[in-house]
């Protein structure tokens, strides 16, 4: 009689059934190694397969990089499956997933604590830690740990933003200071590109500026936020971009607000051609990360006849200054890095490979290699002091803003959310009044950022 | 309100007359309103007194049955098979088979686990992962599990069900139908029941069960940062968000409130401004002299054609203070920082996508509009206005009512337009956790969830818009006329 | 003075077309402008990035090459997002053809409450249960790399709830085709095959021809489908991975290009098969 429904509870039981035997499996599938971690008695031979996620720029490189650690290490037999996952894709995949994520991954270092709450890190100890703080610099380290340790590899210490400009519109003299560089352009199709206002990570660079000349003061403002590591929740924050001294970066920041003379983006491909012409609106200078030096440069390149690149107009410098009252700001900016991490791995002798691989990537040797490649800023010590590093005009900037640069912690992701919002709302003509309730509107919405009181 | 009679009413004004009207549709509310109360009352009430039936046949079955039908209660298909309906049985125990069996592999753990979602976290020593209870999976599959036990107490009772009436076919000295005969009905008599198999199994998986889950998400502390590890915290979520404990919550529930407002507002236009203009378009397209009709309409349907993703990626792009369009006109307006620059702006836009669907859905309803009213008012010297105004709007109206309401609660969830273009945006201070100014629930929705991994607070809003969808059209379908009747024309 | 009316009224109508067709021009340019800049865009080899510029800097097949060449995944992402296009267009018309055949033709005790229940389900918003299929997916191991089966079986199982159209149309159809056959002898699945499906075929076209273009468009579940993992993306969200922010800038004439390439199927059919989809739109239209 009814036919249909004793299929229709048959099916579902089956799919019940197949779900469940694939679950336990997992469960059941882990091993525990007995040996000890020291690396020559424990025995970590055999064959792996390692999931990988880098930027797709060194997606190859990368895997090429991984045969060469095979071909020093014969005993592990890797098959490595590489795939192009951004930073941030990566970490939301991590969160998403982390069963199902990649065994070795790269991320920016503000996603540390939430992705090691996540489980999506481990801590790492002994021999692979002490490698770690011998062989990068402090900041990065410094970096890659939380309060109780080291949880990943340093990859890249480039991970900042500094000025690219166009030499045929700029001389070096004049990109010292925003009001002489937007000055120039006014009546120009040429645009500065600055995402001071619809990014919070550029918007803070207002409020992280030193005065002038005088690096080793104290950013104008400060905003700390207490992480508790065990449930990743953010407890505290002590922030001083509301107070008085953000009034005077949200005044520096009035004078971009012109969008006929500033456009909220960062494309290097607004640049006009080295060789040819541009129709549409150009980029005089743009404020973006040595990611876009490449690209910059071709774009910006001066071209023979053959069409090769034989030079550019591409500058490369330290942010300028801003000017309020009757004193010049250096804008500041966030030492930004990137980590590689590596997910707790169901067995030991898993987690033994991976992270003796991530070691290997973050080595000096694949470091320099990455450099040449992509002109990724190193991390490592030696690596960071290869000639061609030194010169390299974009990590020569970087380096130089160093100076006014802040460490950049641990924060909610919204909170670059709130800066770009109260930056975005301040207009040209902004009265004080107007800017000090727009400070005000800030540091109130902070406390809607504290993870919900549970 | 006085009441007239239609003879009465025919001699009133016009203007009286339509007064009339509109009064009489507002007084008909509340009653409406009762009406609805009365059917939502009797739902629960005949749930009730379903249940209670059902208890009694069950139990008069096994009382009054045979031992056949009273060893049925405990091994499924025993009547079948006994009563020489051995394809049935068979089918019927192993169903008992293998929910047992389920049960005591796996669905009796996870229903024992379901009331606390796990005790021990799983930990991380030294970079290597202990596994400890998973309460994603637990609360995955006991649901899993009490859908499965639904549906078993389903079977049992249909066993029970034909046990009773085979009882009955014997005693009248009838035949019972074989194994053959209903393979035979799968492809006649219960064809129906063959065709609606995959599709039903298919929503039940994939549909009913994923938001019966999600349902219970919302009462437990279910976020990315311990995504294996939660448990429930019953409506403290719903507390949370609307200041019964946090103080937080009254920006959050005026933000809920503001972006629900906008999300009406959009919802509205989006419906109308695309309603009108599709319908001025294509009545363009249909005037009487126009020539190359297919070719306009082929040009409008573009945007029907090219993926969203695609199409309104870039025109938001097209939209920047450096974009195509300022460069064209030399200007630098900032459309997507400016809440109502922003607001417009998708409005606009959304006429792009929308208006060359309507335009279709017109041209063919056109098509179907008896000539002669026309011709008749031409005889009365209607100009083209009047004869809009008198006939193909009321006309429109009329045949197009029900989809207009869908459209305007399909365009309250219109997540791809909003998100592709300002991605929610401009931001504001005013909004808790800085929302955005053309955000729509579902994209603050899908923030929360994705973004933010408050996968919790994202079902508690995922509730919420579902009750004010559901209620919308509730009352809207309750209330105005119905247009259409299903039996109509068939 | 009849002939001067006569040529007045002409006039008039000549002018009131000529209006029109000023109108429909102006209106077509509105529409079709977006496309030309995004032709424009993606034959730029010049500068591959976002541009303000309308014309190429210069003109060149460069990014049709780029993205039919080993370096992009852009045909394996073509290629999985028309297989997944091609399976659901079948399946999902089979069974939205089902369940709307039965709703509208037979009449049994679970009728109203599923309809209802359809409808219910429907108001529910579909993101919520993103992360609920997507674990349902990975136990089965239909995620990451394989995540093409995964999308169809998604894409595919709720199908029966889009019956509304089909259901429209089919309740047109007078009941006394299926008595007549009844009386011949005909069985229901007879009645169903021989009967009822020749007459359906623009209702049929029109559920083909939408369940074929939606996959194409399919971002935010397929990316998340698909973890990241090239090899198991769709179109969308494939191209999509070039507009983040350190591959935009040499990525964005390639994405237009890309874009345009998607447009070409699902237009072709479009303009091929037009004449159904406004049937289908129609129909669905006037029953709701």
């Amino acid at each position: 009689m009814k036919k249909y429904k004793y299929i229709l509870c048959l099916l579902p039981a089956f799919l019940l059934a197949s779900c469940n035997f694939s679950y336990t499996y997992v469960i059941d599938g882990v091993e525990m190694g007995e040996a000890d971690e020291d690396e020559d008695d424990f025995d970590d031979s055999g064959s792996y397969k390692i999931k990988v996620w880098v930027d797709q720029k060194i997606k190859t490189l990368t895997e090429s990089q991984i045969e060469a650690f095979v071909t020093d290490n014969p005993k592990y037999k890797i098959t490595a499956d590489v795939q192009a996952v951004s930073e941030g894709n990566a970490t939301s995949n991590m969160l998403l997933d982390v069963s199902d994520g990649a065994d070795i991954f790269v991320f920016a270092q503000d996603q540390l604590a939430r992705l090691k709450v996540a489980g999506a890190l481990g801590k790492i100890t002994d021999k692979f830690a002490d490698f770690i703080v011998e062989n990068n610099s402090a900041d990065s380290v410094k970096a890659a740990s939380l309060s109780d340790g080291i949880y990943a590899y340093p990859l890249t210490s480039d991970n900042g933003y500094f000025l690219m400009y166009d030499k045929r519109i700029y001389n070096e003299n004049e990109v010292g200071n925003i009001s002489t560089m937007l000055n120039k352009i006014k009546g120009t199709n040429s645009k500065l590109y600055f995402k001071a206002q619809s990014d919070g990570f550029y918007t803070a660079s207002y409020f992280l500026a030193k005065e002038k000349d005088h690096p080793e003061q104290d950013s104008l403002c400060k905003c700390d936020w207490d992480l508790d590591e065990i449930t990743g929740q953010f407890t505290k924050y002590s922030d001083t971009f509301g107070d008085d001294n953000g009034l005077i970066a949200a005044k520096g920041i009035k004078e971009i607000a012109d969008k006929a003379l500033v456009a909220s983006d960062n494309s290097v491909s607004k640049f006009a051609p080295g060789t040819g012409s541009a129709s549409g609106t150009t980029a005089a200078a743009v404020v973006t990360g040595i990611w876009d030096y490449e690209a910059a440069y071709n774009r910006l390149g001066i071209k023979d006849d053959k069409g090769n690149i034989v030079d550019s107009y591409l500058g490369c410098a330290e942010m300028p200054c801003y000017k309020v009252g009757d004193k010049e700001y250096h804008l500041g900016s966030y030492d930004g890095y990137k980590l590689m991490g590596v997910k707790p791995q169901t067995t030991k002798k898993r987690t033994s490979v991976c992270r003796k691989l991530a070691r290997y990537l973050t080595s000096e040797s694949c470091q320099t290699e990455r450099f040449h490649e992509v002109s990724w800023g190193p991390t490592n010590i030696n690596s960071s002091k290869n000639p061609s590093v030194l010169s390299h005009p974009g990590l020569a900037a970087l380096a130089k803003q160093h100076e006014y640069a802040t460490q950049q912690g641990q924060c909610p992701g919204d909170w670059f959310l709130s800066l770009k919002t109260a930056a975005g709302s301040i207009s040209a003509n902004s009265t004080d009044a107007q800017l000090t309730q727009i400070l005000k509107n800030y540091k109130d919405g902070l406390k809607d950022l504290l993870s919900d009181a549970d | 309100m006085k009441n007239y009679t239609d003879l009465e009413l025919l001699r009133l004004s016009k203007a009286k007359r339509t007064g009339h009207k509109i009064g009489v549709t507002f007084r008909s509310i509340p009653g409406k309103f009762k009406r609805l109360g009365i059917k939502i009352g009797l739902f629960f009430k005949n749930l009730v007194f379903g249940i209670g039936h059902w208890f009694r046949d069950i139990a008069l079955t096994f009382v009054r049955g045979d031992w056949k039908t009273k060893v049925s209660y405990f091994v499924m298909g025993f009547g079948n098979v006994s009563r020489k309906q051995i394809f049935r049985g068979i089918l019927f125990f192993f169903f008992e088979v293998i929910f047992i069996l389920y049960m005591a592999l796996f669905g009796g753990r996870y229903l024992s686990k379901l009331y606390i979602l796990g005790t021990n976290e799983k930990t991380i020593v030294d970079g290597v992962e202990l596994p400890g209870d998973n309460s994603f999976n637990i609360l995955l599959y006991g649901v899993l599990t009490l859908f499965f036990i639904v549906a078993f107490i389903y079977t049992w009772n249909l066993n029970i069900k034909q046990n009773r009436i085979n009882e009955q076919i014997l005693k009248d000295q009838k035949q019972l139908d074989t194994g053959k005969d209903d393979l035979r009905a799968l492809i006649d008599k219960n064809f129906h029941k063959t065709l609606l198999a995959l599709p039903t199994i298919g929503i039940i998986i994939f549909t009913v069960l994923p938001i019966f889950f999600m349902i219970l998400v919302a009462f437990t502390d279910y976020e990315a940062s311990h995504s294996t590890f939660f448990g429930w915290v019953g409506f403290d979520n719903f507390g949370q968000l609307f200041n019964w404990s946090n103080s937080g919550g009254s920006k959050f529930s005026m933000t809920f409130g503001q972006i629900l407002l906008w999300t009406l507002i959009w919802a509205f236009f989006a419906t109308f401004t695309n309603y009108f203009i599709g319908m001025l378009i294509a009545m363009l397209i249909n005037k009487k002299g126009i020539k190359l009709k297919k070719l306009w309409r082929t040009v409008l349907v573009f945007s029907i054609a090219i993926p969203q993703f695609i199409s309104l990626l870039f025109v938001s792009k097209m939209f920047t203070t450096d974009g195509i369009i300022n460069s064209l006109f030399h200007t630098h307006i900032d459309f997507w920082n400016n809440q109502w620059s922003a607001r417009i702006c998708v409005i606009i836009i959304n006429l792009w996508i929308g208006v060359p669907y309507l335009m279709l859905v017109v041209t063919g309803i056109l098509m179907n509009i008896p000539k002669d009213l026309y011709e008749s008012a031409n005889i009365d010297g209607a100009n083209g206005f009047q004869q809009y105004t008198k006939i193909t709007l009321p006309y429109m109206l009329f045949i197009t009512g029900p989809y207009l309401l869908t459209s305007f609660t399909g365009n309250m969830n219109n997540f791809n337009v909003i998100y592709l273009l300002t991605g929610g945006g401009p931001e504001t201070q005013a909004y808790y956790q800085n929302a955005g100014r053309t955000d729509l629930l579902i994209t603050w929705l899908f923030k929360l969830a994705v973004n933010k991994g408050e996968y919790d607070f994202a079902a508690v809003v995922g509730i919420l818009v579902f009750i004010v969808v559901a209620g919308l059209s509730l009352i809207i379908y309750n209330i105005i006329p119905s247009t259409k009747n299903e039996e109509e024309f068939q | 003075m009849a002939e001067r009316k006569h040529m007045s009224m002409s006039t008039k109508r000549r002018i009131g077309n000529v209006a029109s067709y000023v109108t429909l021009a102006l209106i077509s340019i509105i529409w079709i402008l977006p496309f030309v800049f995004l032709l424009l865009r993606s034959f730029d080899v010049g500068n591959t990035g976002p541009s303000s510029a309308i014309f190429p800097e210069k003109f060149g097949f460069g990014n049709y090459i780029y993205l039919f060449t080993a370096g992009a995944d852009f045909l394996k992402w073509y290629f999985n997002t028309f297989i997944i296009a091609l399976v659901v267009c079948v399946v999902q018309t089979a069974m939205q053809f089902s369940m709307s055949y039965v709703l509208s033709r037979y009449r049994f005790k679970l009728r109203k409450f599923m309809m209802n229940f359809m409808l219910v389900l429907g108001m529910f918003p579909g993101f919520l249960t993103m992360i609920v299929l997507y674990q349902v997916l990975k136990t089965i191991g239909l995620t990451g790399a394989n995540a093409v089966p995964g999308l169809i079986l998604v894409y595919v199982a709720s199908s029966g709830m889009g019956y509304y159209v089909s259901k429209g149309f089919l309740d047109t159809l007078p009941k006394s085709l299926d008595e007549a056959a009844l009386v011949d002898g005909a069985t229901r699945a007879q009645i169903f095959v021989r009967v009822i499906l020749p007459l359906c075929k623009p209702i049929l076209i029109y559920t083909v021809l939408t369940s074929f273009m939606g996959p194409w468009g399919d971002y935010v579940f397929a990316y998340t489908v698909s973890l990241g993992n090239e090899a198991g993306m769709n179109v969308a969200a494939g191209l999509n991975s070039w507009l983040a922010p350190n591959m935009i800038n040499d990525h964005f004439a390639p994405f237009c290009a890309g874009g345009v390439v998607v447009a070409i199927p699902v237009m072709v059919l479009f303009l091929f098969l037009q004449k159904y989809y406004v049937e289908g739109v129609t129909g669905g239209a006037v029953k709701g």
